[in-house]
């Protein structure tokens, strides 16, 4: 599916979504986050894109970008999807009514960069540890120790 | 008897790294499981944007330790995209070849830790045996066993040395043979039959609900291969075939990988024939020095004051032998990308435990996961 | 595929037999082509397997060979080393500290690198980078050590390890061609000298910039009336120039 087409048959139906041409793809799909749900279920019902690749996020610092990838077998390609939410707010509703796969990319991504995914099943933490209250691929998480730490190390 | 959830792992030979499985038994029947991560956990995305590209390669040889290159082109493949940067085609050719060794060196540490899973004790050093042939070659040209730092940024750290093309025919002749002895051990006795068909079974559509890729997918009868359908590097100027299986089980996997098996050695002697013909420049000319190490000395500030970079973005998605991997790379313009996401296959293949183990015996966890070829290292980052 | 389908058979004995008989021609195999080496006694880098093949035809497995380019502990000619920081700048793991050693003039000491092999990842980036070929890397493996202090190698271990003469990697990295040079930013420059004074290759000079005449009123810029000038041929692109400068006025660039 090219570019042209995928916009085509997009924007008809929702006139807010942005497609751009993107690496490869059929497309980047820039979206308002309002739409999420019927736009997924569009992709995956009418247009074939029934396969999760991925969902990540990016803090963007005053926003928070959500990304998704599709991929249809039937035309061999995938998309790329995105969407932007504040940083203040960053809610987004949770994709897994319609691809149930999104349940642990949507655990790491609020875990990573902090993205509130309402009426998500299971929003627990995966990969850090409980109690873990950090957010750490947020740009204000800082990968240096601070000033003064040392960290000893006892030979034996 | 009652309801209990019992711990198989941290520390479990079923594991085959280091992750918890929780399981709700009653009596020998699995009711419910819920996987744990976490323990592997390194921070490789966040530590990918304090560094430099090029640096970036040695983080992710060890995302995925059974599987190193091929995460290195992953990342180099979205990387150069968000840098603009053109490989020389010998260069293409050399990282096809690296994927498919690593190929059949992952799926050959795959056969001996899944044997070993359902008893069997002297494939497993077969397999281990054979693996260190493909590990040998790698060592000749890369200089590392596992990790290889081999894949930079505009192309590759060196070209293949003499000799190299002759002993990787050997290896693919041995190991072709091999592999008809392997089959004889394991697929060709019925014991294997009984005690791995219908198990863990994961029917077609379920696999595209649930997102699952790779031979999984395969073993269900999905001829889906990024390779075929999205060729990257030179996999569409090579001949071989999609491996699939019908049966969408333990079988159906093992199917599944030993043809991969074949049709990566296939790959490799093309390439290796393409190899020996066309010499060339295995790195891009015009690849700016401020991509990181090794070229340039980087780091302090002020160097990068006077100076304006190309942004852009980078997505790439190769057949990892565990599936499909994604990689999406941000470069804002400054000398380390801005954001780096790596999708592991194993990942959302783990995360759908639920749909193959439930319903099954215990004892049959084992089996069934083995298939799955756990690799923690991708599913944590 | 034909290998791999199922064959029924109702006879139990023949489960338990088609395996036992693959399992011991396997041995009969292995019986007299081993696949390992006895390792302490045996060495991989021993001379009776170098040059010799893993997979030789009519005897398919032998032992094994450490390949040349193999990346352990490194190895540095100290004698040759320029001090200029490249391999430090390139260790993605900051495991490489420059030190002093003995023999450079007081006033700017010689320094060599030392290596903490309880950080290092082995990823050989320090000797890419090495301009000279100093800092290689051997096929020395073996780092056991009862203290964590002893895994600091210090410039005098590496030279130990170079005076060894332990085979290393003959593949040299190609750089990339078209790279930046050094250049200046000429109205900041104050003609100090810092950067031709510590550059290691000596490749900056100093070249005399003729005393502009004032015009009526207008004031001379304080400075000495001198300019570096670098030798691209001879630059490793080492970046000292850069960080010693006191006006920032040299930066990376490309030439037009």
């Amino acid at each position: 599916m090219e570019g042209e087409e995928l916009s085509r048959r997009l924007v008809g139906k929702f006139p807010a979504v942005v497609v751009e041409p993107f690496r490869e793809t059929a497309g980047r799909v820039r979206f308002p986050p309002e739409i999420l749900l019927d736009l997924f279920r569009e992709m995956r019902d009418g247009l074939g894109f029934d396969h999760l690749g991925q969902v990540g996020a990016i803090d963007w610092v005053e926003e928070r970008e959500v990304f998704y990838t599709l991929w249809s077998d039937r035309e061999k390609q995938y998309v790329f999807l995105s969407t932007r939410v504040p940083a203040s707010a960053p809610h987004l509703e949770s994709l897994t009514p319609v691809f149930s796969s999104a349940n642990w990319h949507e655990r790491e991504a609020w875990e990573l960069v902090g993205i509130e995914f309402d009426h998500h099943p299971d929003l627990r933490p995966l990969l850090t540890p409980t109690g873990y209250e950090f957010h750490p691929l947020l740009r204000s998480f800082q990968l240096h120790e601070p000033e003064g730490l040392e960290v000893k190390v006892r030979d034996v | 008897m009652s309801e209990m959830w019992i711990n198989m792992g941290p520390q479990h030979p079923m594991t085959h790294g280091l992750w918890n499985l929780r399981v709700k038994i009653d009596g020998e029947i699995v009711l419910d499981v819920d996987p744990e991560m976490g323990y592997l956990h390194r921070g490789i995305e966040k530590i990918s944007e304090d560094r430099h590209y090029n640096e970036i390669i040695t983080l992710m040889d060890r995302t995925c330790y059974v599987a190193g290159i091929a995460w290195e082109h992953l990342f180099i493949l979205a990387a150069e995209q968000a840098l603009h940067v053109e490989p020389p085609e010998r260069a293409l050719w050399i990282r096809m070849l690296s994927e498919e060794f690593q190929r059949v060196a992952s799926h050959l540490m795959w056969y001996a830790a899944f044997v070993q899973d359902i008893g069997l004790m002297s494939p497993f050093l077969y397999g281990m045996r054979d693996r260190d042939l493909v590990l040998d070659l790698f060592q000749s040209y890369t200089g590392g066993r596992l990790t290889y730092e081999y894949m930079r940024v505009g192309g590759v750290r060196n070209d293949l040395p003499p000799g190299f093309a002759e002993q990787a025919r050997k290896v693919c002749d041995w190991l072709l043979d091999r592999f008809v002895e392997y089959d004889r051990l394991c697929s060709g006795s019925d014991i294997f039959h009984r005690r791995c068909d219908d198990l863990g079974v994961v029917k077609a559509q379920d696999c595209i609900r649930l997102g699952i890729t790779g031979p999984m997918l395969r073993s269900a009868g999905v001829p889906r291969d990024l390779r075929k359908d999205r060729p990257y590097a030179a996999y569409d100027r090579v001949d071989f075939d999609v491996a699939t299986a019908e049966t969408a089980d333990v079988t159906g996997r093992y199917v599944v990988r030993m043809e991969e098996l074949r049709q990566s050695v296939r790959i490799i002697r093309q390439a290796l024939d393409w190899l020996d013909k066309n010499p060339g420049p295995v790195m891009a000319d015009n690849v700016p020095r401020w991509m990181g190490a090794p070229y340039a000395p980087v780091g302090r500030e002020g160097y990068l004051l006077k100076r304006e970079y190309p942004k852009g973005v980078g997505f790439s998605a190769i057949e990892e032998p565990h599936g499909e991997a994604l990689a999406y790379v941000v470069n804002e313009g400054g000398e380390h990308p801005y954001r780096v996401k790596l999708k592991s296959p194993v990942f959302v293949n783990l995360s759908a435990a639920r749909h193959y183990l439930v319903g099954y015996r215990v004892a049959d966890i084992p089996p069934i996961m083995g298939s799955v070829d756990i690799c923690v290292g991708e599913v944590d980052r | 595929m034909a290998e791999s389908e199922p064959t029924p058979s109702s006879n139990p004995v023949l489960w338990v037999a088609k395996p036992l008989v693959t399992a011991a021609r396997q041995f009969g195999k292995s019986l007299f082509r081993p696949s390992t080496i006895v390792y302490p006694f045996e060495r991989l880098e021993d001379p009776k397997f170098r040059g010799a093949v893993r997979v030789a035809p009519g005897k398919p497995i032998g032992v094994g060979q450490v390949w040349d380019n193999y990346r352990g502990v490194h190895a540095l000619n100290i004698d040759t080393c320029i001090s200029c920081n490249l391999c430090a700048f390139s260790c993605p793991d900051l495991c490489i500290d420059m030190v002093t050693v003995p023999g450079g003039d007081p006033r700017h000491p010689k320094k060599c690198p030392q290596i903490d092999y309880g950080k290092c990842s082995y990823c050989g980036f320090c000797s890419d980078a090495c301009p000279e070929g100093c800092l290689t890397m051997t096929t020395r493996y073996e780092l056991s050590v009862s203290k964590r202090a002893d895994m600091i190698y210090s410039p005098e271990r590496l030279r130990e390890v170079f005076n060894a003469k332990l085979p290393m990697s003959p593949i040299r990295v190609e750089r990339p061609k078209n790279e930046d040079a050094i250049l200046l930013d000429a109205p900041l420059c104050i003609g100090c000298n810092a950067c031709a004074r510590d550059c290691p290759t000596k490749c900056i000079t100093m070249v005399d910039l003729p005393k502009p005449v004032p015009k009526g009123g207008e004031k001379l810029p304080k400075r000495i009336w001198k300019e570096p000038v670098v030798n691209d041929s001879d630059c490793v692109r080492c970046g000292t120039c850069i960080s010693v400068c006191p006006k920032e006025c040299l930066f990376w660039g490309t030439h037009r």
